[in-house]
């Protein structure tokens, strides 16, 4: 058993098993420490988002009560249960398997407020309160640490499968005892890097099981997640066995190592990115501030709208002649329609010249495998940008039917009934099951492993050869 | 140098450098285009809205946005992180967005490319390449006894290993900050400061040289060149990742920053509610009447004849400035405390010390943007308080139906901030500079002491 295993990692006693059980190990700490803080990071993120403040329920609780006794004939003051005071709360709620992934979660928008004074631009604000520096390193999920740890220990524990013993001279010794060359390095390789793979997918699916409960749906994304790293991770050995077959020396082989990880995990992505705003100025939203405050400018219409506008926004802080209050508010509601609608000019240009750069983006990634990793991942586990973007994007849609909604009673200068006001729906985020950049991702490494599998392989026959 | 493998990692270094500062330039020219436009549509729209009540235009407020430093091409530290643009409103103190972070469709798993990172990074990279087998290797082949043989100190080894290998990575910096300056030269508006170029070169040669020095010493402790590439390669990833990254999650969850709801809540429930729907507004507004009176010696706020919603406007001003303080005042201090975990970090890594130092020189820090943000709000204050001022004076009993013209707005000038100078800088980070140089001092005793060592066996 001892000499299986000892020809199987190519160590020649058990002194040799050390750096391998060291990096095994440090790899198991490192995952399991992003595994908790992903735990950690879901728990807190469904505690927030559990229930509604304190003070956002009783501005509700009130506008109804308002609104129920102005139905019931009572006097109610003409400031109280007016449309564009309904708020509504936005929510993003944690992805699926969000604690697999949730090193960038932080960084976008996940609670809004909906209103009749909400601005489209400035729907989302008042977020940014983590600090930059926290930020910038971003929590320690498992997504990170297989994108950037796994290959590094993957690359160490394989990298000279093959030249060490071609460096000694027993790879001669094995040729001549009848052992093929490629199944030497293919079960070297296997053998020292499937307790990785193992490790990755049983602490994430440890941190799924312990993060919240285990449906069938968090369940399919789970096995569509493993699934992915699964294949990243015979993306990886592939490139190990090339590089453990074209090397000679152990040194060589190490220096290769270091070559393959920066081409791949800095390189490639880091490249992409720049071509992507070399070629398509990245559409900043300083920009669109800046054409939002035009539009807004513009349409905020003539002195008296702004006037009444201005009322209706104060209109629980000030003492307002009853009378006007309904005239103040379908005022207000022209303008910030108004405003609305040529702010929304400004956030479709930047959203087409975004489409259009994640397309361009998109097509030049078949070159970075990572890249198409990071865009997997974050399908199977319901997080990143694009899933903040959608976010965005329905609250903003949210709003829209709500000034519909609210449109018809503010101008006539009257209130919803009890029915309209329970029509206005509580915003729910709806997920978009995408699999195409899974699909586009597995599909990648697979022809990359294969081709990479294929050289490795045929190196290994010729190595064989030349030994023999 | 002679392996074919070390060129081609040398050749994908300077490709990784070159993109890095062409990205870094292109990235400032943009952000300080974009900046410049925005400042110049935002002083348009205020000085264009005509007519208008000069509390309405406090509400629609006026944006500061964050200058562009000169080494930013060079070094953008946390400012793709931070907000580049405050709003400046009346009744609020808004925290600083749009977060260039944001923006970035899909970028690098680890932090994106930037020169400064580059020479961090895979500088230090470089280095382990140049160095890992400087010592073993000799040992191996035999040629550390010739070069004993010809009376070759421990002191001179050192100096000629290290020269080469900090020469390539010294000319890759230097590379490197002359093209970060090149929208410094032609595009800011403040020109590159000698004075902070030259602290980043010493800061990055300190470094970048007590990183070598401990790679050489591994080299010597190490018997073979494997293991003292494994031993740099572990070493190096400790340092550039491990230590930064479990750090920052400890500083989160040690003293984690208040939920966006949580805060809203407090500011709401502390700043707004008491004032609008509690007692509070009596006594504010009965305070800040009072000083009126007192200030124009008058015996009642009518015989004065001004305006008493702006009275009552400014008042909640003076209410929830402070409490606004407070609330931002604990937000900055868990920020505080969260550096403070970063800060003892870096003693674990001199790369991650030095990343600290070189984004504090820079102005792309969190220093630089808390300057920014007191300086807006002070600059918010100021704004607010001339409205209602000319409101309380001027409106009379028209109230919200006054209008001011375009004289009230021209007498507004634009923001303006100044970022914390070199020597500020310097004492913030005093803690890393000396791990710094702990650092260096450390790693050429152990270097100088290791050699020694081998020097000795291998003379015997």
């Amino acid at each position: 058993m001892k000499r299986v295993w000892s020809s199987a990692f190519g160590f020649r006693s058990y002194r040799g098993y050390v750096p391998a059980i060291a990096a095994l190990v440090v790899y198991v700490v490192v995952t399991s420490f992003a595994g908790y803080s992903g735990t950690d990071w879901r728990i807190q993120a469904v505690a927030d988002h559990a229930a509604p403040p304190q003070e956002f329920a009783e501005t509700r609780a009130q506008w109804f009560t308002a609104l129920h006794a102005a139905e019931n004939g009572e006097s109610v003051s003409n400031a109280l249960a007016r449309p564009m005071n309904l708020p509504v709360l936005a929510i993003r709620p944690p992805g699926r398997l969000a604690e697999l992934s949730h090193r960038k979660e932080d960084l976008y928008p996940s609670v809004a407020v909906v209103n009749g004074f909400s601005n489209e631009m400035l729907l989302f604000r008042r977020y940014e309160l983590q600090a930059p520096s926290s930020l910038e390193w971003g929590a320690f999920d498992i997504e990170f640490v297989v994108l950037v740890f796994l290959p590094l220990a993957i690359l160490f524990l394989g990298f000279d499968a093959l030249s060490s013993d071609r460096q000694s001279g027993r790879f001669k010794l094995a040729v001549a005892s009848g052992y093929p060359a490629p199944v030497l390095l293919w079960r070297r390789v296997f053998a020292a890097n499937l307790p990785l793979l193992l490790a990755t997918l049983v602490i994430a699916a440890i941190t799924s099981i312990v993060s919240a409960h285990m449906n069938l749906s968090r369940l399919a994304s789970l096995v569509a997640w493993m699934f992915v790293a699964s294949c990243y991770w015979l993306f990886w050995v592939s490139c190990t066995a090339f590089i453990a077959a074209i090397n000679k020396s152990s040194l060589n082989a190490a220096l290769s190592t270091l070559t393959c990880w920066v081409l791949f995990v800095v390189l490639l992505p880091g490249s992409l990115q720049f071509i992507g705003n070399a070629v398509y100025e990245s559409p900043s939203r300083v920009h669109l501030l800046s054409n939002a405050r035009l539009a807004e400018s513009e349409a905020r219409g003539s002195v008296e709208q702004r006037y009444d506008a201005l009322m209706a926004d104060h209109a629980g802080e000030i003492a307002l002649d009853d009378e006007n209050v309904p005239d103040y508010y379908r005022n207000a509601y022209l303008a910030n329609k108004a405003v609305n609608e040529r702010i929304r000019g400004a956030i479709e240009i930047v959203n087409q010249v975004e489409a259009d750069r994640l397309r361009l983006l998109q097509y030049l990634a078949i070159v970075s495998p990572i890249t198409q990793l990071q865009l997997a991942f974050d399908e199977a586990s319901q997080s990143g940008r694009a899933r903040a973007k959608r976010y965005e994007a329905q609250v903003r849609e949210h709003l829209r039917k709500y000034t519909q909604t609210i449109g018809p009673a503010t101008l006539s200068k009257s209130r919803l009934t009890v029915a309209q006001a329970n029509s206005i729906a509580d915003f729910s985020f709806q997920e978009d099951d995408q699999i195409f950049a899974r699909l586009r991702a597995v599909l990648l490494l697979l022809i990359y492993s294969l081709a990479a599998a294929l050289g490795a392989t045929v190196l290994a026959r010729r190595a064989e050869r030349s030994a023999s | 140098m002679r392996d074919r493998r070390s060129l081609i990692l040398l050749a994908l270094t300077l490709v990784i450098t070159l993109i890095a500062s062409f990205d870094g330039c292109q990235r400032t020219f943009d952000a300080n285009r974009q900046r410049v436009n925005a400042q110049d549509v935002d002083r348009d729209v205020w000085l264009g809205q005509g007519e208008s009540n000069p509390h309405d235009a406090a509400h629609f407020g006026r944006y500061a946005f964050r200058e562009v430093p000169s080494l930013a091409a060079f070094e953008p530290g946390t400012s793709d992180f931070s907000g580049s643009a405050i709003w400046m409103e009346a009744h609020f103190r808004n925290p600083e967005s749009l977060r260039r972070a944001e923006e970035v469709v899909f970028g690098s798993p680890l932090t994106d490319l930037s020169p400064a990172w580059a020479i961090r990074v895979v500088g230090s990279l470089v280095l382990i390449t140049f160095l890992f087998a400087a010592i073993c290797r000799e040992v191996q082949d035999g040629t550390l006894r010739n070069l004993l043989a010809n009376n070759a100190r421990v002191s001179q080894i050192i100096r000629a290993k290290l020269s080469f290998a900090l020469g390539v990575v010294g000319v890759l910096c230097l590379a490197c900050l002359v093209l970060s300056l090149i929208p410094a030269a032609f595009a800011l508006s403040r020109a590159p400061d000698a004075s902070r170029i030259a602290a980043t070169l010493v800061a990055y040669f300190i470094a970048l040289g007590g990183f070598a020095c401990l790679i050489l010493a591994l080299s010597a402790v190490c018997r073979t060149s494997r293991s003292a590439l494994v031993a740099s390669g572990a070493v190096w990833l400790l340092m550039t990742y491990v230590v930064p990254s479990v750090a920052s999650h400890i500083a989160q969850s040690q003293f984690p920053t208040p939920g966006t709801r949580e805060f809203a809540s407090a500011i709401e429930t502390q700043a707004q509610a008491p004032f609008w729907t509690g007692a509070a507004r009596f006594e504010a507004v009965a305070v800040y009447e009072a000083e009126i009176m007192t200030e124009h010696r008058a015996q009642s706020f009518t015989s004065l004849g001004f305006n008493r919603d702006a009275l009552v406007l400014q008042a909640h001003e003076r209410f929830a400035n402070p409490v606004f303080d407070r609330l931002y005042g604990d937000l900055y201090e868990t920020h505080q405390r969260q550096e403070g975990v970063l800060r003892l970090a870096s003693a674990l890594s001199p790369l991650y010390a030095l990343q600290r130092i070189s984004s504090g020189i820079a102005g792309t820090d969190l220093m630089a943007q808390r300057s920014f943000s007191d300086a807006a709000e002070k600059f918010r204050r100021e704004l607010v308080e001339k409205m209602n001022e000319d409101m309380l004076v001027n409106a009379g009993d028209k109230s919200f139906a006054y209008r001011a013209d375009s004289e009230l707005w021209r007498s507004v000038t634009d923001f303006k901030a100044r970022s914390p100078s070199l020597r500020q800088v310097l004492q913030h980070y005093r803690f890393e500079l000396i791990v710094l140089v702990a650092w260096y001092l450390l790693a050429y005793s152990a270097a100088y002491y290791t050699i020694s060592r081998v020097c000795r066996s291998d003379r015997i």
